[in-house]
C-alpha cells in the first residue's frame, strides 16, 4: 500500500518533471532512493524461484542507476549501497547473512559497485552537461529576448525623433537644440530655409553665428555663454539674415532640459520672427518722441502766447489806466472851475444858471467814481487776489469809519452783531466788498427815511455768511440776479447815486476769495444782501 | 520869510486849479509852478532864468506829477535824490496814477509821500491845508537846506 502511494504520488511528478536531480529535496531524494530499491527488491524477491541466488545484484543496481539519473548522483550512490546490502544479504548466498563466503562474492560486490560508480560518474557528468547546455539555452533566450527588445525600443526612438522632427519642422519658428556644452546638434527644416545656409555650414564650427548680424554676434555668444555656465534660461532678440541677404529681428528663446538629478543634457531653443513687432514698437517709438516733440512744442507754444496775452493784458491795462487817468484830468478840471465859478460869482447868476452848474459839478463827480469803479473792476478781474486770515469784526469797523461822513450825512442807524469770526480773504478786496454793501444799504432808501443797518454773520460748517440787512427800498425778485451784473442798474440816476459797477465788484470780489454773495429783498420791505466766505478757525 | 512850495505840473488846468486851492485855503507859502520835468531840474539847480533866487527861492517842499513830457517826475525824484543838497526835500507825488507799480517806484526812488489828485476842488483844498499844516508846519527840516 505504502510503496503503491509512494509510487503513484511523488514518483510520476519527479519522473514527470524530468527535473529532480536537482530540484527535489534531499528527504526526497532519499524517500525515491529507498522506494527504488524496495520496489528492486519486491521484483527480485518475486522472481527468486526462478533465478535462485544467481544475479543478487542486477535489479538493484538497475534501481540505483534509474535513481542515480533522475534523484542524482549522491541519492544513486546511497541507492546502490542500500542495493548491494539487500542483494548480499538476501539474494547472496549463504542467504540472509553478511558474511562474506568467498572471493568470488566479493568480487562480484565491488565490480558491480565500481561499474555502477562509474556509470553514475557518467549519469553525473551527463547531468552537468545538460544543466550547462540549459543554462546556455536560457542566456541565449535572455539575449534573444534583450535584443528584440532593443530593437522595438531603437525603433520606437527613431519613430519618436521622427515625430519629433516632423513636429519641429511643421513649426513656424526656428527650432534647434544644442549639447550640454552648447554646441548646437540640431536645427529645424525652418532655419535652412530661412537662412539659406546648408547643415555642413550650420554644424561646423559654429557656422550658425554667420546668419547673425555682425553687431549682435559678440552679445549673442556672450549671453549663450553665460546660460550654459549658469544652465539658465534664456532670451536674447537678435537680427538674423535671410538667405536674401535681409536682417530680420528675431527672439531666441532656450531652455536647459535636465535629468531627475539635474544635471544639464541638453538645451531647446526656438527663434521667433519678431520683426514685425519690433518694428511697430519702433514706429510706436518714433510716434511718442514725435508725440512728445509736438506736446512740447505746444507747451512751448501756449507758454509763449501766454506769455504774449499775459503782456498784451499788461499793455492794454497800462493803457486802460492812462486813458482812465487822462480822462479824469478834464474832469478835475470841470469841477473844479465850475465850483470857482459858482462860489466866486454866485450873485451873477440866476437859479436856472446856478442849477446848471451844479449839474455839470454832479456830472463830473459822476464820471469820476464810474472811472475809479470800472478800474476797480478791471483789476479785479485779473488781478493776484492772495487770502489769508482777516478779522472780519476789524474790517468790518474799518469800512464803517471809512464812510463816516456818509453815515453822519445821512444820519444812517448801524447795528453791529459782535463778536464776528475770521475769515479767509484778501483785505483790499474784502474792504471793497464791506464798503460797497454798506454804501449802498445807506444810499438806497426812500426819500426823507433814516437808513437802518443792521449787520450780523451765521457761521455754517467752514462757512461764514455775513449779512447787511437795510431798510431800503428793496429789488423785486426779477432783478435780484441782474443786480450783480456790470451797468445793471435799477434805479435812475438822479436821487440815487451809483455807477452801476459796485455790486458787480461785490461780486467779482468774492468770487475771487472762493465765495459768493447773493440777496433776499422785496419791493419796499428791505434788503437782505449777504457774503459767504471761508471760516477759519 | 516865507516857505516856498514848487509844484511840477504839465496839466495847466491842475496847475491853475492848485493856485486856486492855494488861495481858498489861504495858504501862507509862496507857490511855484513849473510844467515839466526839466524844467523842475532847472529850478531846483537854478540854471538860466531860475539863477536868481530871489525871484525863485529854492522850494521848502515841492509837490511832483509824474506823468510829464520831457523829463518825468521819476527822473526829477531821482536826479534830486543824487543831489546832496536835495536830499532831505520832502517831495511829494500829487499825480492822477494811483498804480502799485507808480507807487512803488516813487517811494523807491526816495518819494516823502504819494498823493492821487482829487476830483473836486474842496477835496484840493483840504490836502493843500493839511499838506501846510503837517509839512510845513509839524514837520521838521533841516536848517541847512533853504540858507543858501
Amino acid at each position: 500500500m505504502r510503496l503503491s502511494k509512494f509510487g503513484g504520488n511523488v514518483l510520476p511528478r519527479f519522473m514527470g518533471q524530468g527535473k529532480f536531480f536537482h530540484s527535489p529535496s534531499r528527504l526526497e531524494c532519499v524517500g525515491f532512493a529507498v522506494g527504488s530499491i524496495l520496489s528492486a527488491f519486491v521484483l527480485r524477491y518475486a522472481l527468486s524461484p526462478w533465478l535462485g541466488d544467481r544475479r543478487p545484484f542486477a535489479f538493484f543496481a538497475l534501481a540505483a542507476m534509474i535513481v542515480a539519473w533522475h534523484g542524482g548522483v549522491m541519492a544513486g550512490v546511497f541507492a546502490l549501497c542500500l542495493g548491494l546490502l539487500l542483494g548480499h544479504y538476501f539474494f547472496a548466498l549463504p542467504a540472509q547473512s553478511f558474511n562474506p563466503t568467498d572471493g568470488v562474492d566479493m568480487t562480484a560486490i565491488v565490480t558491480y559497485g565500481s561499474a555502477m560508480l562509474v556509470g553514475m560518474a557518467v549519469i553525473g557528468h551527463l547531468h552537468r552537461t545538460r544543466q550547462r547546455v540549459e543554462v546556455m539555452q536560457k542566456d541565449a533566450e535572455r539575449l534573444q529576448r534583450e535584443m528584440t527588445e532593443r530593437r522595438r525600443a531603437e525603433e520606437a526612438l527613431r519613430q519618436s525623433e521622427a515625430r519629433y522632427h516632423e513636429l519641429a519642422d511643421a513649426m513656424p519658428q526656428m527650432v534647434w537644440t544644442a549639447g550640454a556644452e552648447g554646441q548646437i546638434e540640431y536645427v529645424n527644416k525652418k532655419w535652412f530655409e530661412y537662412t539659406g545656409l546648408t547643415a555642413e555650414q550650420t554644424y561646423a564650427n559654429h557656422g550658425w553665428l554667420t546668419a547673425v548680424h555682425p553687431d549682435d554676434r559678440e552679445m549673442v555668444q556672450d549671453r549663450l555663454c553665460k546660460a550654459v555656465t549658469a544652465g539658465e534660461p534664456f532670451q536674447i532678440e537678435e537680427r538674423i539674415c535671410n538667405h536674401g541677404g535681409e536682417y530680420r529681428w528675431h527672439l531666441c528663446r532656450g531652455l536647459p532640459v535636465k535629468d531627475g538629478l539635474g544635471k544639464l543634457l541638453r538645451w531647446f531653443a526656438t527663434s521667433t520672427d519678431i520683426e514685425e513687432n519690433k518694428r511697430t514698437e519702433q514706429d510706436l517709438e518714433r510716434a511718442q518722441e514725435q508725440l512728445a516733440h509736438h506736446a512740447h512744442d505746444l507747451e512751448r507754444r501756449v507758454v509763449e502766447r501766454t506769455a504774449k496775452l499775459a503782456e498784451s493784458v499788461r499793455a492794454l491795462e497800462g493803457v486802460l489806466y492812462h486813458v482812465a487817468h487822462d480822462l479824469r484830468a478834464p474832469l478835475r478840471a470841470m469841477e473844479g472851475f465850475t465850483q470857482i465859478l459858482l462860489e466866486g460869482h454866485s450873485t451873477a447868476f440866476s437859479e436856472v444858471e446856478k442849477d446848471s452848474a451844479w449839474r455839470i459839478v454832479s456830472a463830473a463827480n459822476r464820471m469820476d467814481q464810474l472811472i475809479k469803479d470800472l478800474l476797480v473792476y478791471g483789476h479785479l478781474m485779473h488781478m493776484e487776489v492772495p487770502c489769508r486770515k482777516i478779522n472780519l469784526e476789524a474790517q468790518m469797523d474799518r469800512a464803517l469809519v471809512e464812510l463816516e461822513d456818509e453815515i453822519k450825512f445821512r444820519r444812517a442807524e448801524i447795528q453791529v452783531e459782535r463778536p464776528a469770526p475770521h475769515v479767509w480773504a484778501n483785505p483790499v478786496v474784502l474792504d471793497q466788498i464791506l464798503t460797497n454793501l454798506l454804501s449802498n444799504a445807506i444810499k438806497f432808501v426812500s426819500p426823507n427815511t433814516i437808513p437802518r443797518i443792521q449787520i450780523g454773520v451765521e457761521e455754517d460748517g467752514g462757512k461764514v455768511r455775513l449779512w447787511i440787512r437795510d431798510n431800503g427800498i428793496g429789488i423785486d425778485e426779477t432783478y435780484q440776479e441782474q443786480i450783480f451784473r456790470v451797468f445793471e442798474r435799477l434805479e435812475p440816476g438822479e436821487g440815487y447815486l451809483g455807477t452801476g459797477i459796485g455790486l458787480a465788484i461785490v461780486r467779482k470780489g468774492a468770487e475771487r476769495m472762493g465765495g459768493s454773495v447773493g440777496v433776499e429783498s422785496k419791493p419796499g420791505k428791505g434788503s437782505r444782501f449777504w457774503v459767504q466766505l471761508s471760516a477759519m478757525p | 520869510m516865507n516857505a516856498t512850495v514848487l509844484h511840477v505840473d504839465d496839466d495847466a488846468s491842475d496847475s491853475l486849479l492848485m493856485k486856486q486851492a492855494c488861495r481858498k485855503a489861504v495858504a501862507s507859502f509862496g507857490l511855484q509852478s513849473v510844467s515839466d520835468g526839466e524844467m523842475a531840474i532847472d529850478y531846483l539847480s537854478g540854471s538860466g532864468v531860475y539863477a536868481d533866487r530871489s525871484k525863485y527861492p529854492l522850494p521848502d517842499l515841492m509837490l511832483l506829477d509824474l506823468k510829464m513830457p520831457r523829463k518825468t517826475g521819476f527822473d526829477v525824484l531821482e536826479w534830486a535824490r543824487s543831489q546832496e543838497k536835495f536830499k532831505s526835500l520832502p517831495i511829494l507825488v500829487l499825480t492822477a496814477s494811483n498804480q502799485e507799480g507808480d507807487i512803488r517806484r516813487a517811494y523807491e526812488l526816495g518819494a516823502n509821500s504819494y498823493l492821487v489828485k482829487p476830483v473836486g476842488i474842496h477835496t484840493l483844498i483840504e490836502m493843500v491845508k493839511m499838506i501846510e499844516s503837517y509839512w510845513l508846519g509839524m514837520n521838521q527840516r533841516l536848517a541847512s537846506l533853504t540858507t543858501e
